[in-house]
């Protein structure tokens, strides 16, 4: 496994950020920072990409269409997030566990695949030809899962667990997105947490989700609410992430308050720290 | 195979939501070559609230980013008409389509839809005027002309153009537009029907696009697909430098 050095704690750069220059003038500053590829394909946020390079920005690549689950891989678009990330100083890439799409028919979001043999055969040969032509860490990511096939030979820890071991590749785990399958499926993360080997977990995404007739949505709209802060504290009791990123995407806040996000996972590594359970790798 | 199938059906029901555009599900699954088991498996699947939800969901995305992509057909024409055209008509045929995460091809087959289908365009009409047609063309046009400007790809002369061939002066019309107070009076200002040829060029980095009229002998040279610069006249050649092309 090419193993992600540590970075530190950084933030997503989604593209409302990026448009309301937002974080302009704070990237220089910034211990590691995220982005989306896909968010630069039309070559209308080069600027941004030039002050991340200008900076040299330790940058985590974060695809969002890449669909390691289709079966149909399309290689035009691993070109065009290569070409993206060849222009800043990427030090990992990472994508979802999922698909978006599949014999030409486009869901254009991240949807749960089946939690069988075919499907991780398929994730597996995917995520093999992304590691080939990538030659960065690369990690993995937990999605919402709005459903869950059933009948499946797997459950969805088996699945990732597989998934990491055959391709050796890294978990960037979404503690939100494991917060909110916990409450919608009825669940407890802690026990899913267990079941994951926590030497896989190099990476960490936080947000803030919504409401809406009793359904939690990972809506990356809001502050990391309390129990997923609590569950963060909980992961880095067992695992030792190299990097940990705030997600905001939409109704995005002014600098100060992302940056207290950032100040807040800090000060949860530095406690879990202190209490001997976790130690953050340099 | 089988799990290309299952994976692909499985898209398809998320895509378009069956039950709200009045799919027969057994339909859509049994048009799949699926095990038993697999055929289980997506109607407990398809059967579940949220997954109907995720579909409207995703939907509504695209219509929220298609509409706000319409910036001329939104000002000039009701939301509801473009909206019951987009949902009943254009969505359940663009599955095949990308949504406008990365560029804009959702908005420009939707555009490309109103321009094609008999109902669609009998709806713009009756609901507008003749000269809708020319502007849902116009959008089009001008869409596919900033995507052409950000696209990277290697222009055929000095700059990317993009051809249109009108019956109304909606460039001129919309500028009228502009300049009145009430811009919902364009049906007022659209000149008189006439056959115009016309070249659009500009839209890289906030550049403007601007649209020019040139000859029909022009329009057609630069339509057809090996344009040569030695075939143009002299004054096509001048123009076509006038217009910073070659």
């Amino acid at each position: 496994m090419k193993k992600l050095k540590f970075q530190g704690t950084g933030i997503e750069s989604a593209s409302e950020l990026i448009d309301d220059g937002i974080l302009d003038d704070h990237v220089s500053q910034m211990e590691v920072v995220e982005i989306i590829p896909e968010c630069f394909f039309d070559g209308r946020r080069q600027s941004y990409l030039d002050l991340l390079a200008k900076h040299q920005v330790p940058v985590i690549g974060h695809g969002v269409e890449v669909s390691v689950g289709s079966t149909d891989f399309n290689q035009s678009h691993l070109d065009k997030t290569k070409k993206v990330l060849s222009q800043v100083n990427t030090v990992a890439f990472s994508d979802h566990l999922c698909f978006t799409r599949n014999g030409g028919i486009n869901i254009g979001q991240l949807t749960t695949l089946p939690f069988n043999q075919e499907a991780l055969d398929t994730v597996c040969e995917n995520i093999d030809r992304i590691q080939q032509q990538l030659p960065l860490p690369f990690l993995i990511e937990n999605i919402t899962n709005r459903f869950i096939v059933p009948e499946c030979e797997f459950e969805e820890t088996e699945f990732i667990n597989k998934v990491l071991d055959n391709t050796d590749c890294g978990l960037l785990l979404d503690v939100t997105n494991l917060y909110t399958n916990s409450v919608n499926h009825r669940f407890d993360p802690l026990q899913w947490l267990a079941e994951i080997a926590p030497q896989r977990i190099q990476g960490i995404h936080l947000a803030g989700g919504e409401w809406e007739d009793g359904y939690l949505y990972d809506a990356h709209n809001s502050k990391v609410p309390e129990d997923v802060w609590q569950l963060y504290a909980k992961v880095l009791e067992v695992s030792q992430p190299a990097v940990t990123i705030i997600e905001w995407d939409l109704d995005c806040p002014p600098w100060k308050v992302l940056a207290a996000e950032i100040q807040k996972a800090k000060t949860i590594q530095q406690e879990t720290k202190n209490q001997g359970v976790a130690h953050v790798s340099r | 195979m089988s799990h290309v199938n299952f994976l692909t059906a499985l898209a398809e029901i998320i895509r378009t939501p069956y039950k709200q555009h009045d799919i027969d599900l057994d339909a859509i699954i049994d048009s799949y070559e699926l095990s038993p088991k697999e055929k289980r498996q997506l109607k407990v699947v398809a059967d579940e609230e949220q997954v109907e939800f995720y579909g409207l969901e995703q939907a509504r995305e695209r219509w929220d980013t298609l509409y706000h992509n319409l910036f001329y057909l939104r000002i000039f024409l009701y939301q509801d008409v473009l909206e019951d055209l987009w949902f009943q008509r254009f969505e359940p045929r663009a599955q095949q389509v990308a949504a406008d995460d990365m560029d804009k091809p959702y908005t420009l087959a939707y555009l490309s839809f109103l321009l094609e289908d008999d109902l669609a365009k009998e709806t713009l009409i009756e609901q507008a005027g003749p000269w809708a047609i020319d502007l849902a063309k116009y959008e089009r046009a001008e869409l596919l002309q900033i995507e052409l400007a950000h696209s990277g790809k290697k222009p055929v002369f000095k700059h990317h153009y993009t051809l249109l061939q009108l019956d109304y002066d909606i460039p001129e019309a919309l500028e009228a537009a502009r300049n009145e107070e009430d811009q919902d009076r364009i049906s007022q200002v659209v000149p008189k029907e006439k056959e115009l040829h016309m070249l659009m060029r500009g839209g890289l980095e906030e550049e403007p696009i601007e649209t020019q009229l040139i000859s029909r002998e022009l329009w057609h040279k630069l339509a057809s697909e090996h344009t040569k610069l030695d075939e143009m006249t002299t004054q096509e050649d001048e123009q076509l430098r006038e217009l910073d092309l070659i």
